[in-house]
Order: structure tokens, then sequence, then C-alpha cells
């Protein structure tokens, strides 16, 4: 009996992603791989150019609503200030935002995000955001461009605060937007920027081991890192933002104004007895760095059998800008039960964008693996 | 410490010592401590039919945390809603900053490659 002839099977074929398209990578100036920094105050974008500059853009995540009136259309008009437009509002855009309180000398501007995640109490935010982050970003070099967006860990200081929805949300705008999106920890960005170094009598200094901190305006994170490995992170949000609201309280001064002081005026190496603001600004900051190092103190007492040698502390984030901090912060280090030995604190060598080069130099990762998997 | 008087003699004639403590001893305190101390203790060990979470063993197993992620997806997609009609004045946003690479970026990127999340 003849034996009957075996088909094989059709194999369905399975969808290809879309492919990379070489050309398009080969004739950019910039390599592949995006890193963007969603803060509460800032939205920053970094890529990397071929001859290894980093180039970052810059957004104050800032509105001022204003309705749609004769009135209002003249006042954009004259001022020249950027503005969206959605339903019967107009929102005026970051800087401007800031820039049209200021003129007016009322009003507050409202952030479309809040202690780090998208604000509920804004009915537009998402909408608003993912205009914004489109407008800053712009679009993917080639399908499926890697793409590392920043996220908290979940903070200490908030119960059932987690930023899964945050991610999820990010996650899928960006894909929808054509790149392929992850999330990397807002503080371990940081530590891939800045590469903290460990010196170990037995292994000698080794790379991407130290604690990291991003002082946001809605959030600080923290992270322990052993090469390159985020050994436990953690977050809270008394960061920039409370510390200007606290301050616009006891003082009576309008929180903008506040900011204002703040990024012009504020040094905490002198401090004028004469200044209510900067009094109030400089006990504030005391009172976060020593919130810092408490946490830290609690939350990683039990991991300093697992970094073998002294320690550096590296710094970044916009509310860690001000002169001095890095002072305050190693003496607050010095007078407490400090878990590590430590040899220094510094700051990033660029701290405002710090988070989003982080960012960037692990999408740049993620290229190049996928890149290796494929040859 | 209480004050005490001592060296006086009985009915019978027998020579006593009394102790009168007179110090001002916050009484519910001490129950409270003692209570205390006796409720943790019998919730431990005191009781055979309990584990030692305080829970009876026949009691039905504490369900896991609930799992919300799918809701927290489906929120995600609910969420990005481009109604198509916003109006601008701009194409783009942001102020440009360039800033040198730091000679270790690419032994960074080598090292992060090898790594998963």
């Amino acid at each position: 009996m003849a034996e009957p002839e075996v088909k094989e099977p059709e194999v369905p074929a399975v969808p290809e992603a879309p492919e990379v398209k070489q050309e398009s990578i080969e004739e950019s100036e910039f390599k592949p791989g995006v890193g963007v920094d969603v803060g509460t105050c800032n939205i920053v974008v970094a890529r990397q150019k071929k001859d290894g500059t980093f180039v970052n853009k810059f957004h104050r995540n800032m509105l001022y609503p204003l309705n749609v009136s004769d009135e209002s259309e003249e006042l954009l008009e004259r001022g020249d200030y950027l503005y969206v437009k959605v339903d019967n509002k107009y929102y005026v855009v970051g800087e401007d935002a800031l820039r049209l309180v200021r003129a007016i000398g009322s009003g507050e501007v409202v952030r479309p995000m809040k202690d780090g995640i998208l604000n509920p109490s804004l009915k537009s935010s998402s909408e608003l955001l993912f205009y914004i982050i489109k407008a800053v970003v712009g679009k993917p070099m080639s399908e499926k461009e890697p793409l590392r967006f920043s996220l908290p860990a979940d903070p200490i200081d908030v119960e059932k605060m987690n930023n899964l929805f945050h991610n999820m949300l990010l996650n899928k705008f960006f894909t929808q937007m054509g790149y392929n999106p992850k999330p990397v920890n807002e503080a371990m960005c940081i530590c891939y920027d800045s590469n903290p170094i460990m010196k170990s009598e037995d292994e000698g200094d080794v790379p991407l081991s130290g604690i990291v901190c991003s002082c946001g305006g809605g959030m600080w994170n923290i992270a322990l890192s052993y090469k390159g490995i985020g050994l436990l992170e953690f977050s809270c949000t008394k960061s920039g933002d409370y510390l200007d609201e606290l301050v616009s309280q006891m003082t009576g001064v309008s929180v903008s104004k506040v900011i204002k002081t703040k990024e012009k005026n504020l040094d905490l190496e002198i401090v004028p007895v004469t200044d209510n603001v900067l009094q109030a600004l400089s006990i504030y900051y005391d009172e976060m760095i020593d919130r810092m190092v408490h946490y830290i103190n609690t939350e990683f007492q039990d991991k300093n059998s697992e970094m073998d040698g002294k320690i550096e502390v590296v710094v970044a984030g916009g509310t860690s800008m001000a002169n001095g901090f890095c002072r305050r912060l190693a003496e607050a280090i010095e007078g407490s039960e400090f878990p590590f030995e430590i040899y220094g604190v510094r700051h990033a060598k660029d701290p405002f964008h710090a988070v989003s080069q982080g960012a960037c130099i692990r999408a740049q990762a993620d290229y190049e693996k996928s890149k290796s998997k494929k040859s | 410490m209480g004050d005490y008087i001592a060296g006086k003699s009985d009915r019978s004639g027998n020579s006593v010592t009394t102790i009168e403590a007179i110090a001002s001893v916050d009484v519910n305190a001490i129950a409270d401590a003692v209570a205390k101390a006796l409720f943790l203790k019998s919730k431990a060990i005191g009781d055979p039919n309990r584990n030692s979470s305080g829970d009876y063993f026949d009691a039905p197993e504490k369900k896991k945390e609930f799992d919300d992620s799918s809701t927290m997806k489906r929120m995600a997609d609910a969420m990005i809603v481009e109604s198509g009609k916003n109006e601008s004045n701009f194409k783009d946003l942001g102020n440009v900053k360039e800033n040198k690479a730091e000679p270790d970026v690419d032994k960074t990127v080598d090292l992060l490659k090898d790594l998963d999340d």
C-alpha cells in the first residue's frame, strides 16, 4: 500500500512588524532612539546626533485658560501668545501662560499634570497634554522607533496612587504616534546620563552604581542603582510645587510670583533675612531635603550589604537647581544615620536635561538590542 | 516613689511594718497596657483555632488583591480622544538646548543593551 502523500500544513503568514526604514535612519543626523521626560512642570525631549551632541527640546507644561471672546482673541494676537483652542476655551501654552499671568497680574496657571500624573481636575487635560506632546516630540524618524518616557516610582506618601494608569496612557499615545514606547524609571534616567561610580576595594570603579535623585515639580524620585540595575525606587509628592504652595500660603504671595522668585533669585548659600519669600523657600527646602534623607535612611537601610564600596549621590531636576542644594543635601546626609558610605554629592552636568538624556540613552540601547537580535 | 511609715504594732502587740504608698499612679494607663499585652498574646498564640495572623483556620482564604489592570487599559484607551476640532497657532513647540555628550555614553549604551527591564 502506497504511503499517503504527506502534505505540509500551510502555516499562516505571521504579520510582520513594520520594517524600520534603514534609509531614513542612515540619512538622519540623529541616532535612533528618543527620550521623553513628561514631568509635571516641563516636557523635555532628547535626541542624540551622530556626532554625539544631545539636542533637547524643552516646553513648560503649563496652561492659562481664557474664555473665547473678541477681547481674548485680541489679547492673544497682540501679545503673540501661543495657544490651543478646545471647545469654547483658549489655552495659552507653556512659557506664554506664565507670561500672560504676570501681564494680567491675576489668576494662576493650570497644569495638565498634577503630582507627576495627569491632572484629573482639568477636564481636557489628556487631550491638551497629547496635543502639546505631539508638537514637542515630533514624528518618529522610522516606524516603531524606540522611545523611552520617564515614569515616576509609586509615591510613599500617598496611598492608593500608582503610576499604572499614567504609564498605560502614555504608552498608548506614543504607540499611536508610531513609536515603540517603553517606560523608564525617572531616577534611573539620571543614572544612565550621569554615571555614578561606586569605589570598591575588590572591583575598583563600578559604573552606574550609586544613589540618584530626580527633584521635579510634582515629585522627587530616588533610586539605588547597581551596575545599571535599579535595586529599589520610590518617590514622594512633596517637591517643588508643594514648596511653592506652602510658601504662597505662608507669605500671601501668589504661586506664580513665588515660582518667579525661586527661579530667578533663590540662592541657598545666601538667603537675605529681609525677603520673606526667599526665607520661606529656604526653610521649606531644608524640610524637603531632610524628608528625602529620612526616607532614604528608612527605605534603603537593608540594602547597604548590596553596595560593597563607597558610593556617590547624583542629583538632577529643576527643583534641585538652586545654588547650594547639593551642599545642604550633603550636610543632611552627614548628620543622619545614612546606610551607605558616601564619598560625594554632585549635580548632573545638566540637571535640567539629565532625565530626558538618560531616557534617550536607554532608547538607543533598545535600538541596539533589536538590531543585534535581527543580525 | 511613695512615702512609707514603719515601726507600728498591731492589737496583739506584734510588731508590724506598714508601708503606706502615697503616690499618684495612673491606674487606667496600667490597665490599658495590660489589656493590650493580653490581647496581642491571645491573638497570636492564645486561640488554637486561629493562625498567626489571627484568622480562623477554617475561614475562607483571603482573596488576592483584585487585578484592575484591564480596567486601567480600557480607561487609557477611552481617554485618548482626539476630537480633531482643536486649533492652535503653532506647529511645533519647545526651546532647543544642545549638550556635548559625556565620553562614556557609548559604554553605557553597550552595558544597557544587555539588560532587561
